[in-house]
Order: structure tokens, then sequence, then C-alpha cells
């Protein structure tokens, strides 16, 4: 479990460091928020059903918002 | 050579690499839950249709069964806390213990679980770094940049280097 924790404070970090967020706070709602769900959580399902649109969608807006899915 | 059972993001970011043809190299068939196919929009479901015209990946109806096991996963790895895991990466795992398969997936959550579960033991996860390596060998680092170009997919550093690359 500590090795997964660390491995999501790495991730975090360069979610955060990495985002567009000058991008992020021009998106309409609810895609502003799902935005920085992703960034907090990096669970892209969830943000994906709290933006209202399908999985790959979502994740063409997150491509463009430079939040990196972190394995 | 086996079928694996893919989860909804793995899917949505394979379905984009120049390369993706070549997971068949690894699985004979990919497995796609109904439950996975509906949480796919206009341009996943093109990518995905040659795969499904071709036979080479098929789909699998939702079975109560597979709903009842995933919503048992849910609300396991809630009430201990542990990473959260979506209902379409449970029920892949649902999917993947009754049928031996592999489960694709980029989310933590599975692995960790397939790891504390002793029923699920059994269960291999993978995630698209362990494909990755396990159809390039020597040839990862190459690999993992042009996925990371076609995906905005990254990889951590700590498992980097577990793979012998120095990112």
């Amino acid at each position: 479990m500590e090795k997964f924790k660390e491995f999501e404070r790495e991730a975090r970090e360069l979610r955060e460091k990495s985002a567009d967020w000058e991008f992020i706070e021009k998106q309409p709602e609810p895609i502003k928020t799902a935005l920085k769900v992703l960034v907090e959580n990096g669970d892209l399902w969830l943000a994906a059903k709290i933006s209202g649109l399908p999985v790959d969608e979502f994740d063409e807006i997150r491509i463009k918002a430079k939040i990196p899915v972190v394995v | 050579m086996s079928t694996a059972v893919a989860d909804t993001c793995f899917l949505v970011h394979w379905l984009r690499f120049r390369e993706r043809e070549r997971i068949f190299e690894v699985f004979e068939s990919i497995a796609v839950p109904v439950i996975v196919l509906d949480e796919m929009g206009a341009r996943g479901r093109v990518m995905l249709a040659p795969w499904l015209a071709s036979r080479r990946a098929f789909l699998i109806p939702r079975i109560n069964d597979h709903e009842v096991e995933a919503l048992r996963l849910v609300e396991f790895s809630r009430s201990q806390r542990l990473p959260t895991l979506d209902p379409p990466e449970a029920y892949c795992l649902a999917v993947a213990k009754r049928r031996g398969y592999a489960v694709l997936t980029d989310n933590k959550a599975p692995k960790y679980l397939a790891q504390i579960l002793k029923d699920y033991s059994t269960v291999k996860v993978l995630d698209s770094l362990d494909i990755l390596s396990l159809i390039y060998g020597d040839d990862l680092a190459e690999a993992v940049k042009a996925y990371k170009e076609d995906t905005g997919l990254v990889f951590s550093k700590t498992r980097l280097k577990t793979y012998g690359i120095n990112s």
C-alpha cells in the first residue's frame, strides 16, 4: 500500500505540473470540474463520467489540457 | 496464446497507438464487455470496429453474476480504503476470474486487488507498459516513446527503472 501511495503522490505532482491551467479554466462546466478532478485523483473514468462525455471524447480534451495519464 | 479482457481506459489509449495491431502477438483475442463498449464514443468504436469485424475482439454481454461480483469488489475496495476501483474494471476482474482471461487495465486498483484477494490471485492483470515490454523486449525504450507520443500517457520513473529504462 505504501508503494501505491508513493506512486499516487508522484503521479499527482506530474499531473499538476504538466496541466495547462489556462486551458482548463477556459472550459465550460462540467468539463472544467472534470479536468480538475482528473488532475487531483487521476481517475479518467470518473472524470469522464463527471464531464458527461464518453471516455474517448473526454480523453481528447485531457490531451489538449496536457494532463498526463500516469501508469 | 490466450484471451484478455480489456478495460475502457486501456482500450481508449491502446487503440490510438500506431502499432496497436501488435497486441495480437501476445493475445489471440481481446474480450470487450458491453459495459466497456458503452463507455466509448464514436472515435473509439470506429477504431475498435476492425478488431470486432475480424473476430479478433469479441463482446461480452452484461451478465448478472458478473455485475453482482463487480459490485462486491467495488464495495470491498471502498470499505478497506483501497485504491478506487471503477465499475468497468471491477467487471473485467469478475469476467477474468470466471473465464481464465488476463485483465488489461492502466489503472492500479485492479492490479492491487488481484495481489491481496486470495480468490483473485490467479488473475493476471497487465497494463500497457507490461504489454509493450512483452511485445518489444529490448526495443522497449523506443516503443515507450512512441506510445507516449500517440496517447499522452506517461509511465512512472520507478516503473521504467524496473524495465531498465532511465527517463
